[in-house]
C-alpha cells in the first residue's frame, strides 16, 4: 500500500515537473483564453480566479475577444487544471467519513489526507463561433472519485450603444446559478476559491449558495450599460430530466426543482483609475421537492441577497474587499407534512466578508486573505438533527469563524495556497455541537493546495 | 410617303439617342454607386473590427475610456486627441496593431483588415478627419 502511494506521488511529481517545465519555456504557454487573446493572465485576473475589470468585460463579451479575425478558434480552445492538496483537521474523523479511493492517500489517523489529485479538469474555454463562446469544465473529483460536467457557461454576446453609451448584451446558458456573474462576491466564484473536500463543513447553505450547482440548467438574458449598470434575468429547471439534463451530466440530481426557478441580478459599478467599486442585489425563488422525492408537494425557497466589492489594482499592489449577505425564507410545508422538519417555515442568513492583498514583482505574486463567515437560522430539531461530526445536537444551523489564507504564485498559472479555517461555532454550538462530544474547534482545518492551470 | 419615312427615321434616331442617354446616365450613376458600396463595405469591415477588437479598451467614441480600459496602465490611447494623429502616421498605427504595445496584444490581422480599421478610426475619431 505504502509502495503504491509512493509510486503515485513520484508519478504526480513528474507530471507537475513536466507541466512547470513546459509552462516556463513559453511566456504565452497555455490557458486557452491567453492563447486566444494574446494577453497575459493578469489582464483578466488579479489572482485567479478573481476577475479584473478587463476580465469582467471579456466574460460578459461572451469569451470571444480574440487577437485574430477568424470566425472560430483553431485549434479548439482547450485548457487543463490540476489540484493536489493536503488536509489536516484538529481532530480525527470517524472511519469511513472520507472515502478511500484513487485520489486519496490518507493515513490511518483519519485527520491527514492527501488528495493527488484533488481535482483534474479539462476546459473548453473560448470562442466557439463568431459571437458565441463558452467556459465549459469537465472534472475528475479525486475526493469522490467521480467524473462530471462541472461549471459550464455558454453565451452569445454583442455590443451596441444606448443613449450614446456602450451597451453589452447577451444570453447565457449555464448549470449553476451565479456562475454567469462577473463580480467575485457571488457564491459560484467567491472566496475561499478552493476548500478541502475532506474536512467537515457546516450543514446549512442557502439554495443559491451552492446546493443547486449542476442540479439545474438555465438560460438568462443580461445587459451592461455604460460600464455602470448591470441587470440580468434567468430561469432554471432541474437537470433530472428534459432539455437541461445534459447540463447535469455525471452529477446525481439530489435537489429536484419543480417547474422554473426565476433568478435576477442588478448591480451598480463605478470605475476610476485603478479603483472599482460595485454594490448590488440578486435573488432566486425555487420550488423544491423534499429530499428523496421528485413528485407531489414542494417546499418553496426564496433567497434575497446584497453584495459589494471594492478593487484596487496597481502595478505592484492589489487589494480587494468583498462582502455578501443572503437571506433565505424557507416554506417547508411539504417537508413538514412528511415529518422531515419540525417547523412549517424556517429562515437562514448567510454573511461573508473577505479582504485580500497581493504584491507582485519579478519573483511572482505573494499575498494573503482574511475572511469571516457566518450562517445563522431558526432552530429546527428534525432538519438539523444530531449526528456524528456533521449533525447538530442543538437543532440549530449556526456556524461562524475565520479563514486565513496565504498565496504565492511563482508563475501566473501556478498558485500555492496555505489556508486555515478557524471555527468559533459549528452546526449550532462551540462544544459538543453534534451531540457526540465533538467541538467546533475540532474541525479547524489546515489546507495546503497546489493549483496548476495549463 | 417620303415624308413619312423621314419622320420614322427621325423618331428612330431620337429613340436611339434617348436609349443612349439613359444607358450613359445609368452607367454614370451606377459607377459611383458601385464605388460607394465598395467603400461602404470596407467602412463596415473597419467598424466591425474596431468594435470587436478595439472598443473594449479604446471605447466606442475612441476616447480611451472603453469599459475594460480604465485600470490599464498606461491608459488606452485617446484617438480623439489631435496629438495622436500628429505623432502616429498610418504606418506606425499599423505596426502597433501588428506588434502590440504595453498591455495591448499584437493582433493577427491581414494587411487589408488593418488598413480598414485605421481608415475607420481616421474617419470617425480624427479631429477634422
Amino acid at each position: 500500500m505504502h509502495r503504491q502511494n509512493l509510486i503515485r506521488i513520484i508519478l504526480l511529481a513528474e507530471l507537475i515537473g513536466a507541466i512547470v517545465f513546459l509552462s516556463s519555456k513559453n511566456a504565452y504557454a497555455v490557458p486557452s483564453f491567453e492563447r486566444q487573446t494574446g494577453m497575459k493572465c493578469t489582464a483578466c485576473h488579479t489572482v485567479f480566479p478573481e476577475l479584473t475589470p478587463f476580465g469582467r468585460i471579456f466574460k460578459l463579451g461572451g469569451y470571444v475577444f480574440s487577437k485574430s479575425n477568424k470566425p472560430y478558434e483553431f485549434p479548439p480552445p482547450l485548457a487543463g487544471m490540476a489540484q493536489v492538496s493536503f488536509t489536516h483537521t484538529d481532530k480525527s474523523q470517524p472511519h469511513g467519513s472520507v472515502k478511500d479511493n484513487w485520489g486519496n492517500l490518507s493515513n490511518s489517523t483519519r485527520n491527514d489526507f492527501v488528495f493527488a489529485p484533488q481535482q483534474l479538469s479539462i476546459f473548453y474555454a473560448g470562442q466557439i463561433i463568431n459571437k458565441v463562446g463558452a467556459f465549459a469544465q469537465g472534472t475528475y473529483d479525486g475526493t469522490s472519485n467521480d467524473f462530471f460536467l462541472d461549471m459550464t457557461d455558454i453565451r452569445y454576446a454583442n455590443n451596441t450603444t444606448l443613449a450614446d453609451k456602450n451597451l453589452i448584451y447577451g444570453f447565457s446558458i449555464n448549470n449553476s446559478p451565479t456562475l454567469q456573474d462577473v463580480w467575485n462576491t457571488m457564491p459560484a466564484f467567491s472566496f475561499p476559491f478552493s476548500i478541502s473536500n475532506a474536512a467537515p463543513s457546516p450543514a446549512a447553505a442557502a439554495i443559491i449558495d451552492g446546493p443547486l450547482n449542476q442540479q439545474v440548467g438555465g438560460i438568462g438574458a443580461y445587459a451592461f450599460w455604460n460600464n455602470l449598470l448591470y441587470g440580468e434575468v434567468a430561469v432554471y429547471r432541474t437537470t433530472k430530466n428534459g432539455v437541461t439534463k445534459p447540463l447535469g451530466a455525471g452529477t446525481p440530481t439530489d435537489v429536484v426543482v419543480d417547474d422554473a426557478a426565476p433568478y435576477w441580478r442588478l448591480i451598480l459599478q463605478r470605475q476610476w483609475d485603478e479603483h472599482s467599486f460595485s454594490v448590488g442585489t440578486y435573488g432566486m425563488t425555487a420550488k423544491i421537492f423534499p429530499e428523496g422525492k421528485s413528485s407531489g408537494q414542494t417546499d418553496r425557497f426564496t433567497d434575497t441577497a446584497f453584495d459589494a466589492q471594492y478593487q484596487y489594482i496597481g502595478q505592484k499592489h492589489i487589494f480587494s474587499a468583498h462582502t455578501m449577505w443572503i437571506h433565505e425564507d424557507q416554506d417547508r410545508d411539504a417537508s413538514f407534512a412528511i415529518g422531515s422538519t419540525s417547523n412549517r417555515s424556517d429562515s437562514l442568513d448567510t454573511f461573508r466578508i473577505h479582504f485580500h492583498y497581493d504584491y507582485r514583482d519579478n519573483f511572482g505574486m505573494i499575498g494573503g486573505s482574511l475572511g469571516y463567515f457566518s450562517t445563522a437560522g431558526d432552530k429546527d430539531t428534525l432538519l438539523y438533527a444530531p449526528g456524528q461530526v456533521n449533525g447538530s445536537g442543538s437543532g440549530r444551523p449556526n456556524s461562524n469563524g475565520f479563514i486565513l489564507e496565504a498565496d504565492y504564485l511563482p508563475w501566473e498559472k501556478i498558485k500555492l495556497s496555505l489556508q486555515y479555517i478557524i471555527y468559533d461555532k459549528f452546526n449550532g454550538a462551540r462544544s459538543n455541537y453534534d451531540g457526540f462530544g465533538r467541538n467546533a474547534s475540532d474541525n479547524n482545518t489546515l489546507y495546503a493546495l497546489v493549483w496548476l492551470m495549463f | 410617303m417620303d415624308k413619312k419615312i423621314t419622320i420614322c427615321i427621325k423618331e428612330e434616331h431620337l429613340m436611339k439617342k434617348i436609349v443612349e442617354y439613359v444607358l450613359v446616365a445609368i452607367f454614370v450613376g451606377t459607377v459611383p454607386l458601385l464605388a460607394g458600396s465598395v467603400d461602404t463595405g470596407k467602412f463596415e469591415q473597419g467598424k466591425n473590427l474596431y468594435n470587436n477588437k478595439c472598443q473594449l479598451c479604446h471605447g466606442m467614441k475612441g476616447d480611451g475610456n472603453g469599459p475594460a480600459g480604465s485600470f490599464l496602465s498606461p491608459k488606452p490611447t485617446d484617438f480623439t486627441n489631435p496629438k495622436f494623429w500628429q505623432n502616429d502616421d498610418e504606418k506606425k498605427i499599423a505596426e502597433t496593431i501588428m506588434n502590440g504595445k504595453g498591455e495591448m496584444p499584437s493582433f493577427d490581422l491581414k494587411p487589408d483588415e488593418i488598413k480598414d480599421v485605421i481608415d475607420y478610426m481616421s474617419h470617425i475619431f480624427k479631429p477634422g478627419g
